[in-house]
């Protein structure tokens, strides 16, 4: 990191301790891009997803003094959005959770290779998975989160969590897979 | 293989999301504060009720401090006042009472007089009454028998007051006695003499006369109120004489009793004490204010800022006042679509570094937004117009502000674009901090109106006001001013007695 943006990030983290409005408005710029990029992952839609950061930041503003400015920022941020999010989505998950949807077959994601996947093709790749698979991919895969946390997060069995985090992968995979062929082919 | 598939997945993933730019965050953020409205207006409505009470308090308590105390009014309520007459005891050891009503005394006593502004002091008046009690050339001091007090009338021109004394403490020397009795008749009464006045009397000129205390021991005062009711009625004013043979305050409470020409004549005087107008003529009057405001600048977003200081206004004529003071402002601008024109050689600067330091010759930094806070000490010197002094607080001001800024802090914040990479871009900031750097002088033209409101003896004044800046200020030389609202509260200091 930039150490004069760790200084005005620090600066910042402390005018909005004090409860500054025009501090937090900058905060807020400062760190939605990266807001967004973990609400995206965990929502079905763009707006969907503006709602979960908007929300996070909101808890941050008012926890904010209780932070301790030693740990990364980021971290904490994003561990807030992320309960947000599933906190947001439970009801859904709980309505996917008996739902096996394998709809793999008929993707048409227009992916090329992995390194060379943009943000939006990885979200028409996650938007295809069903949300209780997609949240433990996320909460697993992406954030760190072990089954037993997932397990409490979302009030599954941890065996569960294995199982959909499997089914993403596999669904992931074949997802990729098909549209590397295809792609192939084209040039081919 | 589907291990290594599963990872480069997931690190490509990382990779995309940790770096996420979306351009949408101003539209984000109005939408957060439409959905949860700002409260921090509420915690500053809140401390601008806090400021005004600490105001209020710190008014009050200069007022109580700067009250005369109760001993000086009752040993000093001898103002003078048109058509009153005054009594004081001034010399108890001495055996001599003067009554001196010759021009060349009478003069001396108005003037006296005046210079003490109808309040005058024990010890002046004492001095006026030594002064007084040398014989002088014309045989005009009479002698009594022992005890002396001085006995200082105010008379109208063409009214014929008289004085009422204890009836035993006004005796006029036999070889004095027409000196006296040319100019007052004494009739004495059972605990009342009357000083009857022969002569017409001079406006502005006093009389003065020497009335012994029963007990020369005690420090007592007397007193002569003119019967001015009585005069306004075409009757000869009567001047009561109150000499109390105990204590000061003890006589003149039972003299108020007793005769109650005495208890009107106080009254009156007590209630042109009262509603005596508060003189705006006093050489220096001070403030206390606080401001609310825009700072505007060329290229920045307006934007709400407060501050408060201590003013003084100092007399010059009439019509004219010179104001000063000291006040803390602060000042915030926010440059969205480029750094102000005195910066930008600042920011090429500091992008030419992330280029660089980035090693990749397309990644070059745009510009997002800059940001500036200047906390200030602002010394204005302002020439006031009263537009009509005798009737309101109405004036328009006009003067240049020099000063220096407590802290300074600027933040460029610009994209800085990843290599290979189209759509990702990281938020960099560079600040820069000073404190005190420098002084600057007459760089801001102040223009304002106000009106006052009194309140009590205080006013309250309601200024509108633009600072239009003549050159930068502080260490990055910007051009900005600030437009609103004082609310200040002028506060009437008085004299100690």
């Amino acid at each position: 990191m930039h150490p004069s943006h760790r200084i005005a990030e620090d600066e910042l983290i402390k005018q909005c301790k004090a409860g500054s409005l025009r501090h937090q408005e900058l905060l807020y710029k400062q760190f939605y891009g990266y807001a967004m990029g973990v609400g995206l992952r965990y929502s079905i839609n763009r707006d969907d997803a503006l709602e979960v950061v908007n929300d996070a930041f909101i808890k941050v503003f008012n926890s904010i003094r209780n932070y301790d400015i030693t740990k990364p920022f980021k971290a904490w941020l994003r561990t807030i959005i992320v309960n947000t999010a599933i906190d947001r989505r439970r009801k859904d998950l709980k309505l996917q959770l008996n739902i096996e949807l394998d709809q793999a077959e008929t993707l048409s994601v227009n992916v090329q290779a992995i390194a060379n996947l943009n943000a939006q093709d990885i979200l028409n790749l996650m938007k295809e998975l069903p949300a209780i698979q997609l949240s433990i991919f996320n909460l697993y895969e992406i954030d760190g989160y072990t089954h037993e946390e997932i397990a409490v997060m979302l009030d599954i069995p941890a065996s569960s969590s294995r199982v959909y985090l499997s089914r993403a992968k596999e669904k992931l995979r074949k997802m990729i897979k098909t549209e590397t062929q295809s792609h192939g082919r084209s040039v081919g | 293989m589907d291990d290594q598939l599963d990872n480069d997945l997931k690190n490509r993933i990382r990779e995309v999301f940790d770096n996420y730019e979306d351009a949408s965050a101003d539209e984000g953020w109005a939408l957060l504060r439409e959905k949860h409205p700002e409260k921090e207006r509420r915690r500053a409505a809140a401390w601008i009720w806090w400021a005004a009470a600490a105001v209020v308090l710190l008014c009050l308590g200069i007022l109580w401090f700067e009250r005369p105390s109760s001993g000086d009014q009752q040993m000093a309520g001898v103002k003078k006042q048109p058509g009153n007459a005054v009594v004081k005891n001034l010399q108890p050891e001495t055996t001599h009472t003067a009554v001196k009503t010759d021009t060349a005394s009478q003069k001396h006593v108005d003037e006296h007089a005046i210079a003490n502004n109808a309040s005058a002091s024990i010890q002046k008046t004492t001095a006026a009454a030594k002064t007084l009690a040398k014989p002088s050339e014309d045989g005009s001091i009479a002698k009594t028998s022992e005890r002396p007090t001085t006995v200082s009338a105010n008379k109208p021109d063409g009214i014929k007051p008289a004085a009422t004394t204890n009836s035993e403490q006004v005796l006029a020397s036999s070889g004095r006695e027409n000196a006296v009795n040319k100019d007052v008749a004494v009739n004495n009464k059972p605990g009342q003499t009357t000083i009857q006045n022969q002569n017409p009397i001079v406006p502005g000129k006093d009389v003065i006369a020497t009335v012994q205390p029963k007990n020369p021991g005690n420090n007592t005062s007397a007193k002569i109120s003119v019967d001015t009711v009585g005069r306004a009625i075409g009757r000869s004013p009567v001047a009561t004489i109150t000499t109390p043979s105990k204590t000061g305050v003890d006589m003149q409470a039972e003299a108020a009793k007793n005769h109650p020409q005495t208890y009107v004549a106080n009254n009156e005087r007590t209630s042109q004490k009262a509603e005596k107008p508060m003189t705006n003529n006093k050489l220096i009057r001070f403030g206390v204010y606080a401001a609310t405001y825009f700072n505007y600048a060329k290229g920045s977003n307006n934007q709400l800022n407060i501050g408060a200081g201590l003013s003084s206004d100092i007399a010059l004529t009439k019509n004219l006042k010179l104001s000063t003071g000291v006040s803390i402002t602060q000042n915030t601008m926010t440059y969205a679509l480029q750094p102000p024109q005195n910066t930008q050689k600042n920011f090429i600067a500091v992008t030419s570094f992330a280029a660089s330091a980035t090693q990749y010759t397309a990644s070059v930094p745009t510009f997002k937004n800059y940001n500036a806070n200047l906390v200030g000490l602002d010394v204005p010197i302002n020439l006031k117009f009263m537009v009509n002094p005798d009737k309101g607080d109405t004036y328009i001001s006009a003067g240049l502000s020099s000063g220096t800024f407590i802290n300074e802090s600027y933040v460029y914040s610009y994209n800085n674009p990843a290599p290979f990479s189209s759509n990702v871009s990281q938020v960099q900031d560079q600040s820069t901090h000073q404190s005190f750097n420098g002084f600057y002088f007459a760089k801001m033209l102040n223009v304002s109106f106000g009106t006052g409101i009194p309140i009590g003896a205080n006013r309250v004044v309601i200024e509108p006001f633009l600072k239009y800046p003549l050159d930068g200020l502080g260490s990055q030389q910007l051009k900005f001013g600030a437009g609103g609202l004082n609310l200040k509260f002028n506060f009437a200091t008085q004299k100690k007695k």
